[in-house]
């Protein structure tokens, strides 16, 4: 069936996506400003070639490569279990994975320097940020696997493998994670994005991550924030257009599997 | 049927928190047997299928397969192929992935060893032109088939299906239980099939086992357990019929001023408090002539099942005793609620079970 829309709607869909893109087609128009009535790509051109723009950028890169491995070492194995032998134990888990929500990330971060101390290669160095990233990221790393794993009827998919002759290694490797797929994308790329733009447990850690340098530049070169802002803005988008798209390609494959 | 016994369960006991679920329970199935456990919902029937696959743990009891103890063995420990209720295809794989998922787990065969035996597999279930289709892209039915031949491609020593046909629709069903049977058959593998439908159950098996509350009362062929109920659960459970209770007198049942003709009341003690059971294919209506022994009766219901019409009577001298006759459809002209008719039964006909 073909869906009408009336005048009403089209400019309910106008009047957002305005809201939506003219602030962004003012950013670009800004970043692109050079002083005057002058144009031009300079705020980029500066920005790409300043060492501390890649190396940020890099470190931000590989906290969310950490943090991503470690949420799922540790969220995967837990949440399967749970809902295969614990299910009674999920509004605990619900409980926990909104904490991040309700505490402020100056209070998590204080109570965290203070809980999680070690040796000086993850104290003293970023790596120790995959800790609050950790915790930061849990709402949307549990939420979109719990999505995943509730469209699956796991404990017959097992209950199916292991009548079968697998063990628990192969039956997660080889039957649950290929349908958990799309949940698995979604997460790693919402801890993804919240990891790139995370700035409060970074600045206040003394780390040099890439959403320190977007402020930090705002400090002194406005337009090259802009053009920070407007690239930062990119790679979230990319990514999220990943979280549609994966979970789309999925959706008809899990029709049948219930 | 029980030949050499394949499977064997002794004293299994189930026990969730302060319910006990299964009660000490004995079974054992030939081998290349069919049998079902059939029973009401919570009867116990599928968490004694879940125990002979290794899911659950019982309390008390062992379980024996060949004579080897498989009561401690984990469930991918055990050589059995189940088919479960839900759909159970791995959705990420194609027929063809799902039916040798087992045998590459198991490493039976070499590659291409394993993709010819999936191949005739689902030959067999009749699904071999959907070997590259995945589970979303095939029926509910299809699934299940494939489900079939991926339980079988492991070599089980038990076939285990818990209810799978309850899904599908009624046609479907009836198409893929004969086949279920064919294949049972074809390939002789001892099999316990749950189901809560009594026509599933009594056209497929060799044996029936009918449950109630975590007992088995009642383990025969189909016909014996039809035709000769062992107690009034059975009796009510399987198959339709009246049930009137009365006091056993001389060779028929007291009910009320009605004396109902029934031989086996006469191996009862006079005056033992006792229920009848008939069935409706052994009740004949008459319109106008009454045969001898024939009671006055009312119609007060027909039914229509296409070939056959069930007829629900009150007897004119006990309107509270309520019968049954089936007779076919096109000889029902004339019958009409609320007409009377004379109602006979042979006297061999009647189950009587004495009451405690």
């Amino acid at each position: 069936m073909k869906t009408q829309f009336s005048f009403g709607n089209w400019a309910i869909i106008l009047l957002a996506l305005a809201f939506f893109i003219v602030p962004l087609v003012i950013t670009g128009m800004f970043s692109l400003w050079e002083g005057g009535s002058r144009y031009g790509f300079s705020a980029y051109q500066l920005m790409f070639s300043t060492t501390d723009f890649w190396k940020s950028l890099f470190l931000s890169f590989r906290l969310s490569v950490e943090t991503i491995i470690v949420t799922f070492v540790l969220l995967v194995p837990a949440m399967i279990f749970v809902h295969l032998k614990a299910p009674q134990l999920k509004p605990l888990f619900e409980f926990i994975s909104n904490l991040p929500f309700v505490i402020p990330a100056i209070a998590l971060i204080d109570g965290l320097t203070t809980l999680y101390t070690g040796p000086s290669w993850l104290i003293s160095t970023p790596n120790y940020l995959v800790i609050p990233y950790f915790f930061l990221a849990l709402p949307y790393g549990y939420r979109a696997l719990e999505v995943g794993l509730t469209t699956l009827d796991v404990k017959t998919l097992t209950e199916a493998g292991q009548s079968l002759g697998a063990g628990w290694g192969r039956i997660i490797l080889t039957v649950l994670l290929p349908n958990l797929r799309s949940a698995l994308i979604g997460a790693i790329l919402l801890i993804f994005t919240t990891v790139i733009g995370e700035f409060t447990f970074a600045s206040v850690l003394l780390f040099h991550t890439f959403a320190v340098f977007i402020n930090d530049t705002g400090q002194n070169a406005i337009t090259e924030a802009a053009a920070l802002s407007l690239v930062s803005f990119l790679i979230t988008w990319v990514f999220m257009l990943g979280v549609l798209f994966s979970g789309r390609k999925d959706a008809g494959q899990l029709k049948g599997a219930r | 049927m029980l030949q050499v016994p394949g499977v064997t369960l002794t004293g299994i006991s189930k026990i969730y928190g302060t319910r006990t679920v299964l009660h000490e329970l004995n079974l054992a199935l030939g081998q290349g047997e069919l049998l079902c456990l059939l029973g009401p919902s919570g009867c116990g029937k599928t968490t004694l299928l879940r125990i002979l696959a290794g899911f659950e743990t019982p309390n008390s009891g062992s379980i024996t397969i060949n004579g080897v103890d498989v009561t401690q063995l984990p469930p991918n420990k055990r050589r059995m192929g189940m088919v479960f209720q839900a759909y159970s295809l791995f959705p990420n794989m194609t027929a063809l992935q799902n039916v040798c998922f087992g045998p590459r787990v198991r490493g039976t065969g070499t590659r291409a060893e394993q993709i010819a035996e999936g191949e005739r597999l689902l030959a067999m279930v009749g699904l071999a032109s959907h070997t590259n289709k995945f589970p979303h892209q095939l029926s509910g039915g299809q699934q299940q088939r494939v489900a079939l031949a991926r339980a079988l491609a492991v070599k089980p020593d038990i076939l285990l299906l818990d209810e799978p046909l309850s899904a599908l629709d009624a046609k479907v069903r009836t198409q893929l239980r004969a086949e279920i049977r064919r294949i049972q058959l074809e390939t002789k593998i001892t099999t316990v099939f749950v189901t809560h439908d009594q026509e599933e159950a009594l056209s497929i098996s060799d044996r029936v086992a009918v449950m109630n509350e975590g007992h088995i009362l009642q383990i025969d062929a189909p016909a014996t357990i039809y035709r000769a109920p062992a107690n009034a659960f059975v009796a009510r459970f399987i198959g339709a019929g009246a049930v009137l209770r009365g006091e056993a007198e001389g060779t028929g049942l007291r009910f009320g001023e009605t004396l109902l003709p029934a031989n086996a009341a006469g191996a009862l003690p006079r005056g033992a408090n006792a229920e009848m059971f008939l069935r409706p294919e052994h009740v004949t209506l008459h319109g106008h002539e009454a045969p001898p022994g024939a009671l006055a009766a009312r119609i007060t219901e027909l039914t229509f099942f296409g070939s056959l019409t069930r007829i629900k009577l009150a007897l004119t001298a006990a309107p509270e005793a309520e019968l049954w006759a089936d007779m076919a459809s096109d000889g029902t002209e004339g019958f009409v609620p609320g007409g009377n008719v004379f109602a006979a039964w042979s006297p061999d006909s009647p189950r009587v079970i004495q009451l405690e």
